[in-house]
This record gives structure tokens, sequence and C-alpha cells, in this order.
């Protein structure tokens, strides 16, 4: 099933890239069930993408106008096809309406998917380090270091984000391709679980609550990687975090849980009106911090106080970010 | 001095330990991963298992440390207060990789500059090695030239065998250690002699790949033009994740924090290479402003620059930044990549 999928993302491509194009799309990285960004400017590459259970990296951060500064070669003249899982494609609405990139740069090519795997979920529940993984169409196979095999339920290991269907919805946009079945994966879509999951802002009292972010966040090393994995995070190197030579300083460098609080609830705040629950800071945290337990949170407010889902479509006007209502962006 | 301890004396041995000084090793923490901590109860330690994400580095050279104090007085002059911290220490189950990290860090801060912050902790630590026995599909140590039992920087290295622990005394700070606790410790066999290769050859064998650096040592800034670094940099997003993993990166700022109007300090935290704003000039100029630059950097000082500096890799082959890459960008690629272009050149 996923093999074919591959396989029309292939053919769809090399139907559609012209010379000069880029394609951005995962391949195979060398570890098991490590798969990584590709960048392809050649039409006999297109058959090194990928396409399966392992394809947790969200493309749509590469979208933005300082990542395309690094990216693209100078010149640049061609359009970008970026292959994006629907959790993604709103992302790159995202980006879209945050006016990082103009749409007539971009073939968006979304893919039916029916979840991702939590690999470091799995690799918790092996005893020893993985040397191969494989996906079937319901297990996930895999063995250690010391031979030892092990096989693990696909519904039991999907990502957060996958387990609620509805942020597995397709954004209402024309100008996507979409490969697979639409009608059918829509309607497969109703079928799978919706459900707002318990977040400790439901169960607990204010106090235990305080505690347990300071708990979490405790252990938070401040390497930004949940920052800089963010596709709502654009400001990149301006960023008011990272050592500000004109802009007063909002959190001082030492590494204080205090301080590491601070950080992440204004960035979470900054975020708030451009978070699609991608959920790529909490699978980019190296420390493994439930991040959720901020986005998810916010991302209710946001639709219920507002009535707003960010990455919906790719004009909405921002919540949060004008003065006035009706306001344009600037 | 190679001495044995029985199985059943371990923890015996470790409260021992404790006593003479603060102990730190891996104990499971209430989030489920293990991590090196001060030791509150022995029965927490666990030395199996693979090697805890962050590196005992910090114990050394701490990601956040008070240089001094400073205070204005009544009078109008200012006091200055240097901070040391230099109690004693034990560090207990430190993997191979780690012990020649703690060696570099050292090494680093004695020959650049002497940097008094971290000599005096070294001063007053005792390391205590652990040969390995569960490497990490990241793990590639033997790429670099070590081994998953070298000793070389430990002051006592310990192995597990099925019926009981190696301990083998190497410096004169690990004898003094060991000559406080003598009861637990038996005299060990020539036999024994066979114990640490034979780990050796096992681990090994489960370590996935070997990529040759050492037979192109010191050649390695060949690569420095190569198109290898763009194909990475432009999947890296420039967090720095692998940076505050890494074992022996040792770039740090340091700022001044004003409490009151008369009281303060001077702190330093780690920084990262692969951020922006790192070799950022007043000027506005960057030298570095690309990330393809700050990937380079960050590779050719491991493999490149540190051996002109003091000869030595100041990659240990420990993985920890292939681990924390969200992007999942593996040094061993980046490795086989450079060794492909020193040895062959480009295609
Ligand atoms: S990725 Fe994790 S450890 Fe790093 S800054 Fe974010 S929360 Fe902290
Ligand atoms: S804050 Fe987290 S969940 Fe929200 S858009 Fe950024 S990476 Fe995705
Ligand atoms: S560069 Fe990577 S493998 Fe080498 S010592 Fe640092 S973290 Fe370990
Ligand atoms: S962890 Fe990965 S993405 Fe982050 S700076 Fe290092 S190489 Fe780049």
């Amino acid at each position: 099933m996923k093999k074919q999928i591959e396989q029309n993302v292939q053919q769809l491509l090399t139907q559609i890239w012209k010379p000069g194009d880029l394609i951005i799309a995962w391949k195979n990285a060398s570890l098991p069930g490590h798969r990584t960004p590709a960048f392809l400017y050649r039409k006999e590459d297109i058959q090194d993408i990928v396409f399966d259970s392992f394809c947790d990296i969200s493309l749509a951060k590469y979208l933005n106008e300082r990542n395309r500064q690094e990216i693209l070669p100078p010149h640049f003249k061609g359009k970008i096809h970026i292959v994006c899982k629907p959790c993604d494609a709103k992302s790159v609405m995202q980006t879209f309406s945050d006016q990082q990139i103009s749409e007539t740069l971009v073939n968006l090519i979304v893919v039916a998917c029916d979840g991702i795997i939590d690999r470091k979920k799995i690799e918790k529940h092996c005893d020893q380090s993985i040397v191969d993984m494989q996906e079937t169409d319901f297990q996930i196979l895999c063995t250690d270091i010391s031979g030892k095999e092990y096989v693990f339920e696909k519904r039991e290991s999907w990502l957060r984000k996958c387990e609620d269907a509805r942020n597995c919805d397709l954004p209402y946009y024309y100008g996507y391709y979409f490969v697979g079945d639409e009608k059918e994966y829509r309607t497969r879509l109703k079928h799978r679980y919706q459900t707002h999951k318990k977040l400790p802002q439901d169960t607990m009292s204010p106090k235990e609550l305080q505690q347990k972010i300071h708990q979490e966040l405790s252990r938070c090393i401040r390497c930004n990687a949940c920052r800089n994995i963010c596709p709502a995070c654009f400001c990149s190197d301006q960023c008011v975090f990272d050592k500000p030579k004109e802009r007063a300083k909002l959190v001082e460098n030492q590494v204080t849980t205090e301080n590491t609080i601070l950080y992440h609830m204004i960035r979470f705040h900054h975020i708030a009106p451009n978070c699609t629950g991608c959920g790529e800071c909490e699978r980019a945290c190296p420390k493994d911090i439930p991040l959720h337990i901020f986005f998810e949170y916010f991302n209710r407010c946001m639709e219920e106080e507002f009535g707003y889902k960010p990455g919906k479509t790719n004009d909405e006007r921002q919540k949060l970010l004008s003065y006035n209502l009706g306001e344009d962006l600037v | 001095m190679r001495k044995r301890l029985k199985i059943n004396n371990l923890q015996a041995f470790l409260q021992e330990l404790q006593k003479q000084a603060t102990l730190i090793a891996p104990v499971k923490t209430d989030a489920g991963e293990r991590e090196f901590r001060p030791v509150e109860q022995v029965a927490d330690i666990v030395l199996e298992g693979s090697n805890p994400l962050r590196s005992p580095k910090e114990y050394l050279f701490p990601q956040m440390e008070t240089l001094y104090t400073f205070h204005l007085q009544k009078d109008g002059k200012a006091t200055l207060k240097e901070t040391l911290h230099n109690e004693p220490q034990i560090i207990l189950g430190i993997r191979p990789c780690d012990l020649h990290a703690i060696a570099y860090v050292k090494e680093f801060y004695s020959t650049t500059h002497q940097d008094v912050y971290v000599l005096e902790k070294w001063k007053h630590t005792i390391l205590i090695g652990w040969a390995c026995q569960n490497p990490l599909n990241t793990c590639f140590c033997t790429s670099v030239g070590n081994s998953p039992v070298d000793s070389k920087g430990a002051d006592i290295m310990m192995a597990k065998t099925d019926s009981f622990y190696l301990v083998e005394v190497l410096t004169v700070k690990g004898k003094d250690l060991i000559e406080k606790i003598p009861s637990l410790l038996e005299d060990s066999p020539e036999a024994d002699n066979e114990v640490l290769p034979s780990i050796q050859k096992q681990t090994e064998s489960m370590i996935r790949e070997k990529v040759d650096l050492l037979s192109i040592k010191g050649r390695i800034d060949s690569a420095y033009s190569s198109s290898i670094w763009k194909s990475y940099s432009d999947v890296c997003i420039a967090c720095g994740a692998c940076t505050f993993n890494c074992p022996t990166c040792t770039c740090f700022d340091s700022a001044d924090l004003l409490e009151t109007c008369q009281d303060g300090c001077r702190y330093r935290t780690w920084d990262t290479c692969q951020n922006y704003a790192f070799t950022l000039h007043a000027s506005g100029h960057n030298p570095r402003a690309t990330r393809e630059a700050r990937l380079r950097q960050r590779v050719m000082h491991k493999y490149q620059y540190s051996v002109e500096q003091l000869g030595l890799f100041s990659c240990t082959g420990c993985g920890r930044c292939t681990r924390s890459c969200p992007v999942n960008i593996d040094m061993v690629s980046i490795i086989k990549d450079i060794k492909e272009v020193v040895d062959h050149g480009e295609e």
C-alpha cells in the first residue's frame, strides 16, 4: 500500500517537474527508521524519494524566507515542489498566510497518510539499540543490536498528533495535488479516532499544573531545537532570544528553570496564532519534554475564543496580530 | 593494580564511595531517562544500559556557571568574589568515549588558556570508567581510534563480567581512594587479563560501522571546499542541539547579571557555533553567515582544527549529535563523505 503511494508520488513529480525546479521530499537516512529531508534538482533523483510511516519530519519549515535563502541556488527561477502530509500542508498554508513565500512559487503535493510512527516511543520499548526497523501493513518489526526481535502494532505506535484525526484533515485550498484517493481519504478520516485528549490543564489544580510545568521544563537544556524546527517560528536569526545586540533582552541567557519557563511562555504565546499543532517541537526535543501541554492548550484556546484554526486556509487573517478588526496584514 | 569486586558487594562498594565524596553516576530520573546526577541513594544507580544523552562533562564544565560576584560598597568601592566550586567529587560509570571527552576538555582548557574553573574541578574529581557493553546504533568510537574498553583518562576503570566486577586502579588519585575502602576488594588472578579484550571484541562486533579516520588524520581540511557541506547544511535547521549534547564542545558566552543596583554576578553559559549570532560582529559583518559555513566549522573543529591545535580528534564517536538531531543528520554519513573526498577527491 505504502509502496504504491511512493510510486505515485514519484510518478506525479516526474510529470510536473521541469528543469530548474526544486523538489523537497524525504529520502532514506542511514539509521533504521530515519528519514531525512531531500532537496532534489535532477530528474534522476526522483527515484530516491521515500514516503512511508517513518516520514515524521515536517518539510514546511524549509519554505520560509530565511531557509530558502540558505537552500536555493543563486538566481533560482524555478518552482518548488514540496511533498507534504496533510498535517504539514496546514503548516504550508500558514507559511502562505504569513507571507513567508508566494503561493505562485510552490507546488504543494499532499499525500494520503494513515499515520506516522513515533520512533522514539518504539525505541524506548526495546531493550537495546535498534539496528533494523521495517513496516508491514499493520505492524512495525524491529531487531536490536543483540539480535532480539520485536513486533509493535502500528495503531499503538502513532505520533500523538496522528491519534486525533482532526489533525489530519485537509486545508481549504484548491491549489494542491493529492496523491491517493481524496474522497476516500476524507471518508476514512471520519472513521478515525477524533477526540480532545485530556491535558494537565483539564485535570490539575493550578498549583499542581505549576508544579508539573516546573518539573518538565527543569529538564530543558535550551538547545532551541523546538524553536528552530517550528514552521511557525520564522523570525530566524532575528529572534529575541538570540543574543539580540540591538534589542531589549527579554530573557537572560542564564539557564535557570525560571528563565526557561519564560522562554517557552514567550515562544508559545508568540506563535499561538500561527501554531498548527504539527507537534514538531515535541518531536524535535532531545529531552522528550511533552510540549503538547502548551501548544495543544493554545490551539484549543484559539479555537474556543476566536473560532480560529491556524493553517485552515492560505489567506485567513491572523488573530492577535492586528490592532484593529479588519486590518490588513503588513 | 587490579582487583575484583563480588557482584553482591557492589552496593556496599558504592556506599563506601559515597562516603568519600559527592558521588555522581547514571541514575534513573522521574522522567524515566538515565542521567548523570549526584546520587542520593546508591540503589538508584543504573550502570548498565546505553550512555545517557547528557554527558558527564557538565560536572567539570557546567552549562551555566557563576564566575564571580560583585558588590558595590557604601564607600563607592567595588569588591569581587570568585566562585570556585572545588568540593571533591567522584564520577562513576563513564564510558570510554566520555573519558576521552573529559580528557580533551581538560587538555583544551589547560592549553589555550588556563581555565581555573574547569581545572580546579578536575583536580578534585575522581573519574571511574566503565567498559561499554551497550553500544547504540549511533556509536562510532572505533572510527576515531577509540575503543569501547579504553581506560585512558580514568583514575579507576571498572568492567562487568558474569561473576564479578573488575576494578583496575590506574592513577595515584584512584589508588588513594581505593586504599580507603580496602575490605571489599579481592585480588584478581592472571586470567583476568582476558576480561577487557573479550568485552572489546564483543562490543566492537555490535558497532555498526568503522570509517577509518586515523588514516586521513591531519589532512581533512582538503575537504574544505567540497560540496558535501551544503548537502547537509540544507537540511540543518541550525538549532545547536548537537553542540549542546556534545561532550567535547567547549564554547561559552558570558554576561553580567545585576540583581540589585549594588550586587550582581558574571556568569557563563554554553554557546553554540550553529547559531547565526555566534560570530556576528558589532559592525554587522558575519564571517560565518551561512549554515554551510557553520556546519563545516563544527565538523572541521572536531576532526581537523583540534588536531592542529592539540593533536587530538575532538570527536569521541559518542554519536550524541546524531541522537539529538531533529532532522536526522548523521555524523557517520558526514565522515564517510569526508573520507571519500579526502581519499579520492570530488566526483
Ligand atoms: S527542544 Fe527541548 S530541550 Fe531544547 S529548548 Fe526546546 S524544550 Fe528545551
Ligand atoms: S509550536 Fe510546535 S506544534 Fe506549534 S507549529 Fe510550532 S512546532 Fe508545530
Ligand atoms: S561530534 Fe558528535 S559524535 Fe563527536 S563527540 Fe560530539 S556529539 Fe559525540
Ligand atoms: S542538531 Fe542537527 S539540525 Fe540542529 S544544528 Fe545540529 S546538525 Fe543542525
